[in-house]
């Protein structure tokens, strides 16, 4: 019988699901799980009879003692252990050392119930290690942290760098209807309840009163599990002083900026009228006493009249400019390339006298823009390209391109070319890159040309060519 | 024929002076200061006007002002009105011609194409007072 019952006992643990090893009072295997082995990669080799210090070479010398002591009839339990091993890798078990009686009572050895829980500890490490991170990110954040269950009593906090009432250790336990006046605590509960119906984040923002002034805060409520909400309390004071301030700043631009406009155009068109006498009374002074004057009265009244010439061109660019912002939109759909074509036609005498070659390419039948505007930058364009020009014959490629959102249209010329370093300059007011003598102008058409694409939602811009001279570019946004 | 000139520039009304003068035709010329001025001077005449040449910018009572004020009025609305302005802003082009003013001159820098526009602009309104009279 007994033989019988060591059999199935053998067996038993043979078979055991778990790592499991009986040892005499020598510490040599008695049995042991096929599990055993394989928890141990100890591969299919016979341990009975064996050492267990001769299997496990690496053992710490504290289990020895600890063994010692479940022979002397203690029994020990440890729930995670940690072990290296030899070859440096990392072990963690759980185990339980039981003395075993022989039919005298005496202690005939020890049982091992073990369990590898490398995987879990390693598991539970790196969430730990994860948690770790992710609380030194939250630390790293200047908000008020709560988290509240779903009516709002407040579960416990991290505490930011302002606390909006009191200090947030007293809210602990309370329910926000407790702690905060009516119509807060009302808006802040349906906002809470809004966030864990619509697992959305929900927010709002509301002011109090301090010594220093009305500080302002946002609230946000982030549904978490198990119906708990985190509430982020930010203090947005600055930001929105800072908003505030740009808002202002903005407006005042806007202001000035119409302000400027209306006072070029009432300055420009307030210059015409004396421009005009001292223009037509010069022209008179010449008509009725000039036969009696001498050249160099002649000359001073030539002076006179050139000087009040260009005051004229300049004062209509002026008012020009100044108009583009004050006039009502006029978008339209148009044939671009017809309405470049006008531009030439009005240009015709600069064409000939520069012999000038004009191509276009493929250009879309039909361009949303306004007409008359986009008109004025051909002209100024073509107009410069003809201008700034010495090469013999002129030639002007204008072409058309497009992007998903904006018509892309380009004038090149072999004219003289624009410095790099004048770039900045060319598109301002009255920036003018030659004297007088050279090249003619106001140095506002490049400016006029700038503020009409800005209205078209578009960029101009310009670049060398490789060879010789100029190419603008100017781009109006698509309407769908 | 008879002009009434509304222009608070003095010295435009040299200039109109000086193109009149070279003229065929002799012309009785007024000159007042603003519309307002425009307005008594008509009131207190007993004879027609034949034309009103009329400036936009004006203190007191401006070129429109006056368009609107002439044309309420039974005795004033059959005389033709031509602006002579320095304005090119199309908005003005617009609301004068809605406010039926007959013609539109804008006042040229060069004296000889200023005196060309002047001279055709009377003589063409002489010639509708001549026919109108006949």
């Amino acid at each position: 019988m007994i033989t019988n019952n060591e059999q199935i006992l053998l067996l038993l643990i043979k078979h055991t699901p778990s790592a499991i090893a009986m040892f005499d009072n020598d510490m040599r295997y008695i049995a042991y799980s096929d599990r055993w082995l394989r928890d141990y990669n100890l591969g299919d080799q016979n341990l009975t009879g064996r050492s267990h210090y001769e299997v496990f070479p690496d053992i710490k010398e504290e289990w020895k003692a600890d063994h010692q002591r479940v022979l002397n009839g203690e029994v020990y339990i440890n729930p995670e252990d940690h072990w290296i091993r030899d070859d440096g890798t990392d072990v963690y078990i759980r185990y339980e050392l039981r003395p075993w009686n022989q039919n005298d009572g005496s202690v005939g050895g020890i049982i091992m119930l073990t369990e590898v829980i490398t995987e879990i500890v390693q598991t539970r490490k790196n969430l730990e290690k994860r948690n770790d991170e992710l609380n030194s990110i939250f630390d790293a954040f200047p908000d008020l942290f709560f988290r509240l269950d779903k009516d709002g009593t407040y579960l416990d906090y991290k505490a930011g760098l302002k606390a909006p009432m009191l200090p947030p250790d007293q809210f602990m336990g309370k329910k926000i209807k407790e702690v905060m006046p009516p119509p807060m605590a009302d808006t802040f509960m349906s906002l809470l309840n809004q966030a864990l119906e619509t697992k959305t984040i929900t927010r709002t923002e509301y002011s109090i009163p301090k010594d220093e002034g009305i500080e302002h805060f946002e609230v946000r409520f982030l549904p978490l599990l198990n119906d708990e909400v985190l509430a982020v309390i930010r203090d947005v004071t600055q930001l929105n002083k800072q908003k505030e301030e740009l808002k202002y700043t903005l407006e005042e631009l806007r202001r000035t900026n119409l302000d400027l406009e209306q006072f070029a155009y009432i300055a420009s068109h307030d210059l015409k009228e004396p421009i005009r006498m001292i223009s037509t009374f010069s022209q008179l002074l010449d008509k009725q006493y000039g036969t009696n004057m001498d050249s160099t009265a002649q000359e001073y009244i030539n002076t006179i009249r050139g000087g009040a010439l260009r005051m004229q061109i300049l004062t209509n660019n002026l008012l020009d400019y100044s108009r583009v912002g004050r006039l009502e939109s006029d978008f339209r759909r148009i044939d671009l390339k017809d309405q470049i074509e006008q531009q030439l036609l009005s240009l015709a005498l600069l064409v000939q006298e520069k012999s000038a070659q004009v191509t276009f390419g493929e250009f879309p039948n039909t361009v949303f823009c306004e007409p008359n505007q986009i008109g004025i930058v051909a002209y100024n364009l073509l107009n410069n390209a003809l201008k700034f020009n010495d090469s013999n014959p002129a030639i002007i490629n204008i072409n058309y391109d497009e992007s998903p959102t904006h018509h892309i249209v380009s004038i090149e010329d072999n004219g003289i070319g624009i410095d790099k370093s004048k770039e900045e300059k060319v598109f301002k007011i009255f920036q003018r890159l030659h004297s007088q003598d050279e090249y003619e102008g106001t140095g506002i058409g490049l400016a006029l040309c700038k503020k009409i694409i800005d209205r078209h939602e578009g960029e101009i811009s310009f670049s060398d060519n490789l060879v010789k001279g100029t190419t603008f570019t100017f781009t109006i946004k698509k309407v769908s | 024929m008879r002009i009434l000139h509304i222009e608070d520039n003095k010295m435009d009304s040299l200039l109109i002076k000086q193109v009149l003068r070279g003229l065929d035709t002799t012309v009785d010329y007024d000159h007042v200061l603003n519309g307002q001025e425009g307005l008594e001077y008509i009131k207190a005449m007993n004879t027609n006007l034949d034309l009103i040449l009329l400036d936009i910018n004006m203190p007191l009572m401006n070129g429109k002002e006056f368009l609107i004020e002439r044309n309420q009025d039974r005795d004033m609305k059959h005389i033709p009105v031509v602006m002579l302005t320095t304005s090119e802003n199309p908005r003005d082009l617009k609301e004068c011609s809605e406010l039926n003013a007959n013609a539109y001159v804008i006042k040229k820098m060069d004296f000889e194409q200023y005196s060309a526009d002047i001279e055709a602009t009377v003589t063409f309104w002489n010639e509708v007072h001549k026919n109108s009279s006949n």
